[in-house]
């Protein structure tokens, strides 16, 4: 028998059915009575706090969405936070008035960590949460690449989720919801948590991150649906022509867009195809596509689209925005029939360099053209002159092309691809030739770490011992692996001279302090090695993955490959991969 | 004149903030506007001041001549050292 979907205002309103499975913990159904019991627990302990506004990081799915209620029906609003360092809270301190989670640090601010059960008699019955209720404020990196702060009114999620659940709830059934991206962020708190309990299904407890969790939970279960995210299908680990375990009803997938070729590898592994779903914390969702199916997007229930005649920019009319005017959107688009649109890629960025107008968009997908180019971005450096510059992605080919030929040249191969199509002066004068573009966890390519890769004083090399104690990381251990490689455990104090003043954000060691802490620890510890020569060339195949907060432990392995005139760094924290490159030296006058 | 081109073409690489480019990388009789290393006239206007707070030479900004003398490393090279026997 289906349930019926329930709006999340009224969710908790009568136990109709006390003992469906809400959650899966530890493989063990936590019942919806459960869920009310620990909701009252959470607002309990919120009413006993004066903070409107709460910082909320938990790790458990089950316990966050039991604060996340508890917390709307005590009148409070929640933050979801993406960790829980104390650089963060420090940041959030004055948008919240208390924490609650798992925190465990001495903290300047109060905080609510597990709220003792209270005794458990007959559950009370829940009133109507208020629509108009501001339920949650998220942080969304923003295409920009400042962090911004969104806050969403509880209606809004209702809409979103009733909107997924119109959609998608009948093929989902009752099938659990199993997650490979975290709750903290906007996609995953509509997928993971709430359209499961409005649809009456249960959703497993645990984060997979990892493919191997995701299937063994998959194999216990009758049939499940997967909320993922490009990142891990691009990379999911499995033989070609393998099929997944489980029974898989819907696969979901969103935060960018999906290549073709993994579109069509989930429809055969998973067996049924890759919905993904195109929307923004600011706009909510827009529409949908299964790419194996038909690339044209299809908009969501109750959402018309139309195209600026002017800009070619996709507007959009939807309930979710609040309001019934058109938005324009930062995507360029074709559009059919007001309800099914093309992407064009992003709406024209103009840059004015040396008075010269040039599309960076355009040089971008002459770039892309390129056949051993595959992907691009141009950014704009304010220098000396206003110039243009480039990270462009290689292929396999193009790598053994830098490789043979040098950066040098094939920079300047590229920059004759785009001779024809632009005016010298707007020609990129630095490039950073990588293997994959530097994405973050969301798959997306940040401005920060865009820019990063150009930092002045990353271009050139600092005088070893030049740092001082301010600008370099405790030194906690130091390993050696082999005759050429060592590891070295580091501490990233928050004192460090990088997150004095630096930020009007979220704080986060530069891209180019990790290049600086790669050539010092090198120096020092390869000294007599390297000795004979006293610069390194350039750098190759940089790459920063993960944020690395203030607080931070990390490894930094360094290896070094005398016969290639080279070193790699990595920086990792044994599970997370911070950044890696490798530093090439200077000509090559004899092998070390 | 070697030495003095060598010093050249560290001026270029330094005042125009040339990156990837080394001495090495620069032949003295390679053109060094548009097809050679591919400066523009935004370069040139650099250059020029970089002579002029180095050597003390005044170029003017886009006569024949001024683009004579920046064909190539060469050219300069005999610019120089003809202003320092002045």
């Amino acid at each position: 028998m289906m349930t019926e979907p329930k709006r999340l205002t009224g969710l908790l309103q009568s136990v109709v059915e006390p003992d469906r499975v809400v959650a899966l913990r530890d493989n063990t159904g936590v019942t919806m009575q459960d869920f009310q019991h620990r909701v009252a627990d959470w607002q309990l302990a919120a009413e006993q706090q004066p903070a409107a506004v709460f910082g909320v990081y938990i790790k458990d799915t089950f316990e966050f969405a039991a604060a996340l209620f508890g917390l709307w029906y005590a009148g409070k609003t929640a933050l979801l936070m993406g960790d829980r360092l104390p650089a963060t809270i420090e940041q959030i301190k004055g948008r919240v008035g208390a924490l609650a989670g798992d925190f465990d640090e001495p903290l300047t601010l109060p905080v609510i960590r597990q709220p003792e059960p209270a005794t458990r008699g007959k559950v009370r019955s829940f009133p109507a949460l208020d629509p108009a209720h501001p339920a949650v404020i998220v942080l969304t990196s923003g295409s920009t690449g400042t962090p911004k702060l969104v806050p969403m009114a509880l209606a809004q999620l209702d809409d979103e989720v009733a909107m997924h659940e119109a959609q998608w709830g009948l093929v989902a059934g009752q099938s659990a919801v199993i997650g490979t991206v975290s709750h903290q962020h906007i996609y995953g708190l509509l997928w993971r948590v709430l359209w499961p309990l409005a649809g009456g299904r249960p959703f497993v407890s645990e984060l997979c991150q990892y493919a191997e969790d995701a299937l063994a939970h998959a194999s216990r279960l009758p049939s499940s649906v997967l909320v993922t995210t490009p990142s891990h299908l691009s990379r999911w680990p499995c033989q070609t022509g393998e099929k997944a375990e489980g029974n898989w009803r819907l696969v979901v997938s969103s935060t960018a867009p999906l290549a073709l070729e993994h579109s069509v590898f989930g429809r055969d592994y998973f067996g049924v195809p890759v919905t993904e779903i195109f929307g923004s914390s600011e706009t909510g969702g827009i529409a949908w596509r299964q790419q194996t199916e038909d690339e044209v997007w299809t908009t969501l229930k109750g959402i018309a689209v139309d195209c600026d005649p002017e800009s070619g920019a996709l507007l959009l009319q939807s309930p979710l925005l609040g309001h019934q005017n058109w938005l324009k959107t930062g995507d360029r688009a074709e559009v059919f029939d007001r309800n099914r649109f093309r992407l064009l890629g992003r709406l024209d960025r103009i840059a004015k360099i040396e008075g010269k107008r040039v599309s960076l968009t355009r040089m971008e997908s002459r770039l892309t053209a390129h056949p051993r180019v595959t992907e691009a971005r141009v950014v704009v450096l304010e220098g000396r002159r206003t110039e243009t510059a480039v990270v462009a992605a290689l292929d396999e080919s193009g790598q053994r092309w830098l490789e043979t030929e040098g950066k040098r040249a094939v920079s300047r191969a590229l920059r004759q691809w785009l001779a024809d199509d632009f005016e010298t002066p707007v020609l990129p004068r630095r490039w950073r030739l990588v293997d994959a573009l530097p994405r973050n966890a969301q798959g997306k390519v940040p401005q920060h770490n865009l820019m990063v890769l150009f930092d002045k004083s990353g271009g050139t090399t600092p005088e070893a011992g030049v740092l001082n104690d301010n600008r370099l990381p405790v030194l906690l251990g130091q390993e050696w692996l082999a005759a050429n490689q060592v590891q070295l455990h580091l501490r990233v104090q928050p004192e460090l001279a990088f997150f004095q003043g630096h930020f009007d954000e979220l704080p986060v060691l530069p891209g180019v302090a990790q290049i600086h802490w790669a050539e010092h620890y090198a120096r020092a510890l390869f000294n007599e090695k390297l000795a004979s020569r006293d610069t390194f060339s350039r750098m190759e195949t940089v790459k920063f993955q993960e944020l690395i907060r203030p607080g931070r432990e990390v490894f930094m392995e360094l290896t070094l490959q005398p016969e290639r005139s080279r070193f790699v760094f990595r920086l990792h924290d044994g599970d997370t991969a911070f950044s890696s490159g490798r530093m090439v030296f200077d000509a090559l006058q004899e092998p070390i | 004149m070697t030495e003095l081109k060598t010093e050249l073409k560290k001026l270029v690489i330094d005042a125009l903030d040339l990156e990837d480019v080394t001495v090495d990388d620069i032949d003295s009789s390679e053109p060094l506007f548009i097809d050679g290393l591919g400066l523009d006239s935004i370069d040139a206007l650099e250059l020029g001041l970089a002579l002029q707070k180095t050597y003390g030479i005044k170029l003017a900004a886009d006569s024949e001549e001024t683009r004579k003398h920046f064909a190539s490393i060469d050219s300069l090279a005999e610019l120089v050292a003809s202003h320092k026997a002045a």
